[in-house]
């Protein structure tokens, strides 16, 4: 029964976006007869060689902006993610070829790095959070955040025991929970214009829609708008994601080695 | 008690976060103490257990003192050594030996466990902290008689770390 409800909200769900995409244009007015100015900037430049100093060579303007015009932005992204999981695969080493002390008590990772650690944690908790928080004005972001944050859980799990992160409250079921939360709360701000009467995923007002996210904080700090509220959403949503995961898969090499 | 703890990480939290961004706006003022307090409601009973030591400011003047002394006198001092053996101008006979602990704190084991460390010449290699020993690579290990081990290897460090973490 839940099967064939969870289906059934899927297909709606389907059909009304593709109904808002295709007919009622819920994405923006229909793209005109002429290219706006910044869509003809990169179809003019992405694939030029008349302009050889500015070109990617790639038709795929997509591909041109990620790797080419914003090509460092798009590798530190990607290493951040990676310098997360070696972190963990280095932390994971350590934990699997350690013996169990002659006392039997002292498992894993020894007491220096683990007072150590406690220190680290808290800053990296802070650092990722800020990352969301400060995403409009320095580099970071909700994504980088996220996954700088997952490095948490896999530190508390293998330095002390799974066990003690879940006496912190990182459990998987708060972890699902947060996701479920922040993933929701991002729908909300894509569809917020759409109900003012605006497009979906709008952020400054645009052709036939005046809707605007604030795009100021008080003192005239930058937010960008809906670009400051999708950041700290996907922060604590990326967040939720691969701590379920980390904990997941720390329960299963637990599980391996009859812990 | 415990509550204290938490506030005491959440303010050195803010404190952080202000060192990482170098900038101060009103902004900032609004994120900062949000930003600590996710991480003081997650780690900040593990990060301070005696909230009365974290918030005491002679343990941080002292704390402040160590490092400067650590790094202008003690690091440099510890390099000549390290520097003359390289030059043949000091003879040297590294070995691995016990250096007994008394200390009640793991960031005080830790402390000077990592102090031990970064001045060239001395490792810690392991420690076995029902025993109360470091094991520690040394390069002048002409003697193994604790005493006079505990006093060459970790004398320098002990009365700090102790006015900063214990007592």
């Amino acid at each position: 029964m839940t099967g064939l409800v969870a289906a059934v909200s899927i297909l709606i769900v389907l059909f009304a976006l593709a109904y808002g995409l295709v007919v009622l244009g819920i994405s923006g007015p229909p793209a005109p007869a002429k290219l706006r100015l910044l869509g003809e900037k990169y179809l003019y430049y992405m694939i030029n060689p008349a302009t050889k100093y500015f070109t990617a060579e790639s038709p795929e303007g997509v591909s041109a902006i990620l790797w080419d015009y914003r090509g460092l932005d798009t590798l530190y992204e990607t290493m951040v993610l990676f310098g997360a999981i070696i972190g963990a695969i280095l932390v994971y080493r350590e934990y699997l070829h350690s013996e169990p002390g002659k006392t039997g008590k002292i498992y894993g990772l020894s007491l220096i790095v683990r007072a150590v650690s406690k220190i680290i944690i808290w800053l990296t908790i802070i650092i990722a959070v800020a990352f969301g928080f400060t995403g409009q004005i320095t580099p970071g972001g909700g994504f980088v955040g996220g996954a700088a944050f997952a490095v948490v859980p896999v530190l508390l799990a293998l330095v002390y025991t799974l066990g003690y992160a879940r006496r912190l409250g990182l459990t998987h079921r708060r972890a699902l929970l947060l996701r479920a939360t922040f993933l929701l709360l991002l729908v909300l701000v894509i569809i917020t214009p759409l109900i003012a009467g605006g497009y979906v995923f709008q952020n400054q007002a645009k052709p036939g829609s005046s809707f605007s996210f604030p795009g100021r904080f008080i003192d005239s700090t930058p937010l960008g708008g809906s670009i400051f509220l999708l950041n700290l959403f996907e922060l604590f949503a990326v967040a939720g994601a691969f701590t379920v995961a980390f904990i997941l898969l720390g329960v299963i090499a637990s599980l391996k080695e009859g812990d | 008690m415990m509550r204290a703890g938490y506030i005491a990480v959440w303010l050195a939290g803010i404190l952080i976060y202000f060192l990482i961004v170098a900038r101060i706006t009103l902004f900032d003022l609004v994120v900062a103490p949000i930003i600590s307090m996710v991480a003081a409601l997650i780690v900040g009973g593990e990060v301070v257990k005696k909230p009365g030591k974290a918030l005491s400011p002679k343990r941080w003047l002292y704390g402040l003192a160590y490092t400067l002394y650590y790094l202008l006198v003690v690091e440099p001092a510890c390099h000549l050594r390290v520097a003359s053996m390289v030059l043949g101008l000091r003879d040297y006979m590294p070995d691995i030996v016990e250096v007994p602990f008394d200390y009640r704190t793991d960031y005080a084991v830790a402390a000077t466990a990592n102090s031990i460390t970064n001045t060239p010449g001395t490792i810690v290699v392991d420690i076995d902290p029902e025993a109360k020993k470091y094991f520690v690579h040394w390069l002048e290990a002409y003697t193994r008689d604790p005493r006079i081990v505990r006093e060459k290897i970790i004398m320098v460090f002990d009365k700090w770390i102790k006015k900063i973490f214990e007592d």
